[in-house]
């Protein structure tokens, strides 16, 4: 079953005069459970792309299909909660809420849903900071953690509302080569006894080969190969 | 507590430098304000309880056929229409339920003849001096001489008036029949030695009718004091109803006679015929028909004035009391309506509105102190908006986040108001509360004035701001304000900022 189905995408950017096309004609699906990778050399759309997969940005022209939702006809407030509901989210540079602990971090996107009750939140994030392994660091904040560490929370907040994919742009590129492969040997971990579909760009060789499938982006347009 | 709140909280200790700067600010303005609010406050308060209690009564009635409405401030010298029938209305007026008591009088600006020439302009004030006394539960307070007695003629002279007739004419009043010890004058009138001449009596010259107005020479038979105010109320001499009508031309007004007392004193040595044609051009402005008073004048004529039968003569204004704790405003409303219902041919006029110049300065003052409280208030929501904003573009990439996990639009608003709301409620609330104390404690220190300016903006003789608990309101109302109006605009930016951001700028 496909969770993300593209079509025809076209992505422009305007630099003054000159307009940049960062993704051409981008045709693409990714099948429920996969764990693929974005591959490309530098400024060749790979982020782009995660972007309009995610929902945060939006394509000149052509469809987005997650999950069955066509996301062109969305407002704002839809679009936050299908992300919300759907997408899990990995940054390169982690991006945790400083102010929050381990713990709290992890339960906030439950919070947002307004769905569970508060046990049940707690035994949700209790349950995945057991799956990263950072239960040690529960009521450590954001700046006390090492980068590692760090994405191990941000992984634990991406599944813990148990989205349909998660999406990860270079999400070891702030780590040391050793500690980015823990980190997607975790992932793979998760993609397996979760059944968690996983999207992440790299550039990486060492870490493609954890991939199960790769997509070759190259001057915006995908590879054939 | 809610994630929102819980995320506020802790950002507020996150940037303490940012919270504390706005924090103070916070404080420092709703301080300020609260400041202004208390002083405004006791200045309304102050002016109406003195000026009501001591000079004007809650109301006054005058005729009305009256157009002027400052009756007892006028600077144009137009006097007030006659009130012909007192003995006639008083009965009726009693009868409106909601005054209590009344006191019937005659308020005119007047001329101050000396010998030098120039007049000085005044307001003088035709009493009852027994009746005034009670009315206005002793309101003079006697520096020199004493009061007019029953039926006695005479004028009692403000130390205010006393003042400022030294200061044009070199002369020092001091009462009939009084010793006057040099030791005991200021300083600037001792340092006039020899050549300081005493004065203890004054010709009045009334601006009423045309051709009508009347010199008279009255004695000086006290030197007071008004108990609050004095610098301003001090404006006006007081002196017994008979000089005062005769002053204004309510008796004998086609016949220019001049009333000098017995013991006319040697100072006024000039031909006061002479000074009257010297004036009388200017006095042709001034148009007052005098007809009615006529008929009233042979009444008055045939029968001696006592305590009773006074009040069969010409007045102008009757100063009101009401019955306590009622609205001046409506009360007004109501009494005029029942004026014209029984024909009584008179005007209700509101103190504030009949003293107008005081009144306008206070207004002035007030304006003054609003636009200050006001620049006050926009300075603290310029500096805290700019705080603010600058904080919002410093978390663009965390609020990014934040949007692209799934965070509404709303609960960011809701984030930010909570933080500033935070704050406000704290330090605008320590400021609110320094305030208060410092009111209080201003209170507490008595500190008192003869200056005019001043005393109008204390509302008395010493300052007394005071908060009562709409006053307090308002300065929640002004903190509520300046966190809405300062947040509006970070809250704009920090709603503009999309889940790209997030990535963008990492
Ligand atoms: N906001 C933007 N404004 C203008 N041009 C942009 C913008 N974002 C990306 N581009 C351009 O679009 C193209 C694709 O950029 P993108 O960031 O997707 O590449 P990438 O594959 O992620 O590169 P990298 O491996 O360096 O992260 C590049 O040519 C880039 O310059
Ligand atoms: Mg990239």
């Amino acid at each position: 079953m496909a969770i993300v189905e593209l079509k025809n995408i076209n992505k422009d950017y305007y630099l003054g005069t000159t307009v940049v096309h960062a993704l051409k004609n981008i045709n693409l699906t990714i099948e429920k459970g996969s764990f693929s990778a974005i591959v490309g050399p530098s400024g060749s759309g790979k982020t782009t792309l995660l972007n309009i997969i995610g929902c945060i940005d939006k394509s000149n022209s052509g469809s987005v299909q997650i999950h069955g939702n066509q996301i062109d006809s969305l407002t704002d407030n839809q679009l936050t909660e299908l992300r919300l509901f759907n997408i899990g989210f990995i940054f390169q540079s982690f991006h945790l809420i400083p102010v929050l602990n381990v713990l709290e971090n992890i339960e906030f996107p439950l919070l947002l849903m307004n769905k569970y009750s508060k046990k049940e939140i707690r035994m949700k994030a209790l349950d995945m900071m057991e799956a990263v392994q950072i239960t040690d660091q529960k009521n450590h904040r954001p700046p006390e953690l090492s980068g590692g560490q760090r994405q191990r929370v941000a992984i634990a907040r991406a599944l813990v509302t148990n989205p349909e994919i998660v999406l990860a742009d270079e999400p070891t590129a702030n780590l040391d080569s050793e500690t980015g492969s823990v980190i997607l040997t975790l992932m793979k971990n998760l993609n397996k006894t979760r059944k968690t579909t996983f999207l992440f760009s790299t550039h990486d060789p060492e870490i493609l080969k954890y991939a199960d499938s790769s997509i070759t982006i190259r001057d915006g347009q995908i590879d054939a190969n | 507590m809610p994630i929102e709140l819980k995320i506020a909280w802790r950002n507020l200790f996150r940037h303490k430098g940012k919270s504390l700067v706005i924090g103070l600010i916070l404080c420092l303005g709703t301080f300020i304000m609260t400041i202004g609010n208390g002083v405004i406050n006791g200045l309304n308060t102050g002016l109406q309880e003195n000026i009501v209690n001591n000079f004007s009564g809650d109301l006054v009635l005058v005729s009305d056929k009256q157009i002027e409405k400052t009756v007892l401030a006028s600077m144009t010298g137009h006097t007030l229409k006659p009130i012909t029938n007192y003995s006639e209305l008083k009965p009726k007026i009693l009868t409106i339920s909601s005054i209590d008591k009344i006191l019937p009088a005659g308020a005119g600006y007047v001329w101050v003849l000396n010998e030098n020439g120039n007049p000085l302009d005044q307001y003088l004030l035709g009493v009852d001096i027994e009746s005034y006394s009670k009315f206005f539960n002793n309101n003079l307070i006697i520096e020199k001489g004493s009061l007019l007695k029953k039926d006695q003629r005479g004028v009692l002279v403000s130390t205010r008036m006393r003042d400022w007739y030294f200061d044009f004419t070199d002369s020092w009043t001091v009462p009939i029949n009084t010793p006057f010890d040099i030791t005991t004058a200021p300083e600037k009138v001792q340092k006039n030695g020899t050549s300081l001449q005493i004065k203890n009596s004054i010709v009045y010259m009334g601006l009423s009718s045309k051709n009508a107005s009347l010199d008279i020479l009255t004695d000086v038979i006290g030197i007071v004091k008004f108990k609050e105010l004095n610098s301003i109320l001090g404006f006006y001499c007081i002196v017994d109803m008979s000089s005062f009508r005769e002053c204004m031309g309510y008796f004998e007004s086609s016949n220019n006679t001049v009333y000098i007392s017995k013991k006319n004193k040697n100072l006024m040595t000039s031909d006061l015929e002479s000074i009257d044609t010297l004036f009388n051009d200017s006095f042709e402005t001034i148009n007052e028909s005098t007809t009615e008073i006529k008929n009233d004048l042979t009444k008055i004529k045939n029968i001696a004035p006592s305590p009773l039968t006074e009040e069969l003569g010409t007045y102008n204004i009757i100063f009101v009391k009401l019955k306590k704790d009622l609205n001046l405003h409506k009360t007004i409303t109501k009494i005029n309506t029942l004026l014209k219902e029984k024909k009584i041919p008179l005007q209700a006029i509101s103190w504030n509105e009949a003293i107008g110049m005081f009144g306008q300065i206070a207004m002035l003052m007030k304006g003054a102190l609003f636009l200050f409280v006001l620049f006050i208030f926009i300075v603290a929501i310029i500096i805290i908006m700019n705080t603010l904003s600058m904080a919002t573009m410093e978390r663009i990439p965390e609020i990014g986040m934040m949007r692209a996990i799934g965070t509404k639009k709303r609960f960011i608003q809701t984030m930010f108001l909570a933080e500033t709301g935070l704050l406000s409620f704290v330090f605008g609330g320590l400021g609110i509360l320094i305030g208060s104390i410092t009111i209080i404690g201003c209170r507490l220190l008595n500190l008192s004035t003869t200056h005019e300016m001043l005393q109008i903006l204390y509302g008395g003789d010493t300052f007394s701001p005071s908060l009562d608990l709409i006053s307090v309101s308002l300065c929640v109302l002004q903190l509520g304000l300046i966190v809405c109006l300062s947040s509006i605009y970070p809250i704009y930016l920090a709603r503009k900022i999309s889940p790209l951001d997030s990535v963008l700028r990492s």
